[in-house]
């Protein structure tokens, strides 16, 4: 069942949406091989994503949620077990399931509506239609506006709007998101929250998303997982279950970021003993 | 504290006017005779001169005729060449190392091979302006295409960019602030190589200016001249190349602060 965050609009996308799928981890383990070690990353992890789910990832730094996303990305196939999407072995990148960053890694030498139709000219689709669908997207992310601006004359949060209508405009069944909003003021965040929450109710995509900020992962997610130290196991796995739209304030939410909180901060104090250890 | 560009004009024209009487005091005390130390107005008369006869003026032509004509051949093969060595490993171990062997050779050293394959005329200093900026434009170029930041390749082939698109519409233009270094490098090398032909051995141009004040002991011709070369050295610098790379490097977010 999907939460119901009613939008003025009707979604009147550019071309059909997709039909979201199912994402299946199955035994993921995953070793980085340096000249110097052997790192286990992520440890025989098994679970799965039903469509359409806002998933949030939580974890002390380094315990390889971004690792994850990469791998469900497709960007390296050098690990154990399987992913699934759908039935599907994931081996190589694909547009049904766009990674976004931290830092919104837009093209400088394109326009913001060139950025956002890069997806689509790769895929050869012509300049009128690619055009039209970019400009469908921008007006999602509110910026349509700026179609003709150069990236270096966007804001922060401009910035993660546009590589959000990027993403979307190729119309990905998964969004992966690793930290989008991390390095934004938290005026910035708490709109970019909204407008998220929103198109994810429109687009109905399935999300999987890492941060840091407990807070932000109750305000997001239908479910929360939290990851051990490394090798990254899920050591708590809990399905939020408050009304949308929410707020940051609200008392529920402040409950299970206290409760999620207490499990990681185990994790956190794991890694910063282990780092003591190894500086004695 | 900012200044204005008024406060920096009005610095310069002081710092520059008491270098000029500094000079003039010296030239005064009569420490050396004329002939090895003319007086600033000497100079400047030579210099108002050789543009009154013609004979600057022609020179400079010639000049920026060889450099634009061996710096735009220098780009046509550099170029290409440099993403050519980027892109595949075989030539990158076999053409690049010997790409950066010759980098280290002065490209003037060309000119006795180049005097015996072409003769004495314009081809062979063509043929060392181009040495001199080929292999900064190739290395340049080879260096971007290697460089691209992971980020843009992450991104990229996520929405679907494969193989020549790949190339054409994120490697090469990320590695567009390289070119432009590599460009602004190449040209400075071909103009230096370029003065050294002209002073050794062909006819016209500033270098033969150069050549001919000597010959005639006319130190006060020898120094307009070579004011000549560093005003045009700097004017091309700072009106093209310099901008360029700035607003580029700007827009790719690799400085913060644009001028």
């Amino acid at each position: 069942m999907f939460p119901t965050v009613t939008s003025a609009e009707p979604f009147t996308a550019a071309h059909p949406p997709t039909l979201p799928r199912k994402l299946r981890v199955d035994g993921l383990t995953k070793f980085f091989r340096t000249r110097r070690a052997v790192i286990h990353a992520l440890d025989n992890l098994r679970f799965e994503i039903p469509r359409g789910e806002f998933l949030c990832l939580l974890g002390p730094s380094g315990c390889g949620k971004s690792t994850l996303l990469s791998l469900i990305a497709g960007l390296d196939d050098d690990f154990d077990g399987a992913i699934f999407d759908d039935d599907e072995k994931i081996h190589a990148p694909s547009t049904a399931r766009v990674l976004m960053f931290q830092d919104a890694t837009l093209f400088p030498w394109l326009n913001v509506i060139d950025n956002v139709a890069f997806g689509l000219a790769m895929q050869g689709v012509p300049k009128k239609a690619r055009y039209e669908i970019a400009e469908h997207y921008l007006k999602m992310v509110h910026l349509a506006r700026f179609h003709e601006a150069a990236v270096h004359e966007l804001s922060g949060g401009m910035k993660q709007r546009v590589a959000l209508a990027r993403a979307l405009a190729v119309d990905p069944a998964v969004l992966l998101m690793d930290e989008p909003f991390a390095a934004l003021d938290a005026q910035t965040r708490d709109v970019l929250h909204i407008e998220l929450e929103e198109i994810w109710a429109r687009t109905q995509k399935t999300i999987v998303f890492v941060t840091h900020n407990v807070r932000e992962a109750v305000r997001l997610g239908d479910r929360v997982m939290v990851m051990s130290a490394r090798p990254g196991r899920i050591v708590s796995d809990v399905p939020i279950e408050l009304p949308r739209p929410r707020a940051m304030e609200d008392f529920g939410l402040v409950e299970y970021t206290r409760t999620i909180g207490e499990v990681l901060r185990v994790q956190v104090d794991r890694v910063r003993a282990a780092e003591r250890g190894e500086e004695a | 504290m900012k200044t204005t560009l008024l406060t920096k004009i009005t610095r310069q024209l002081i710092f520059f006017g008491a270098l000029a009487a500094i000079w003039e005091i010296l030239f005064r005390l009569r420490i050396w005779p004329p002939y090895i130390f003319p007086s600033p107005l000497a100079v400047a008369s030579s210099l108002v001169g050789g543009f009154a006869d013609g004979s600057y003026p022609i020179g400079i032509a010639v000049s920026m005729t060889r450099i634009v004509i061996g710096f735009g051949i220098a780009v046509l093969i550099g170029l290409p060449l440099g993403l050519l060595i980027g892109r595949v490993a075989f030539l990158s171990d076999t053409l690049g190392s010997v790409l950066s062997g010759l980098q280290t050779l002065p490209s003037i050293c060309w000119l006795p091979l180049a005097l015996i394959w072409f003769g004495l005329n314009e081809s062979a200093i063509l043929f060392v302006v181009v040495m001199g900026a080929v292999l900064a434009i190739a290395i340049a170029a080879e260096g971007g295409v290697r460089n691209t930041p992971p980020a843009y390749l992450r991104a990229s082939t996520n929405l679907g960019a494969r193989g020549w698109n790949l190339y054409r519409h994120v490697i090469f233009p990320a590695a567009l602030p390289s070119f432009l270094t590599g460009l602004r490098l190449g040209w400075s090398f071909a103009w230096r190589s370029l003065m050294a032909g002209e002073l050794i051995y062909i006819t016209l141009g500033l270098g033969q200016l150069l050549a001919m004040g000597r010959d005639l002991n006319d130190l006060a011709q020898v120094m307009a001249v070579m004011l000549v070369i560093i005003a045009l050295g700097l004017a091309v610098d700072r009106a093209v190349f310099s901008p360029l790379e700035k607003s580029v490097r700007y827009k790719w977010g690799l400085e913060t602060n644009a001028r």
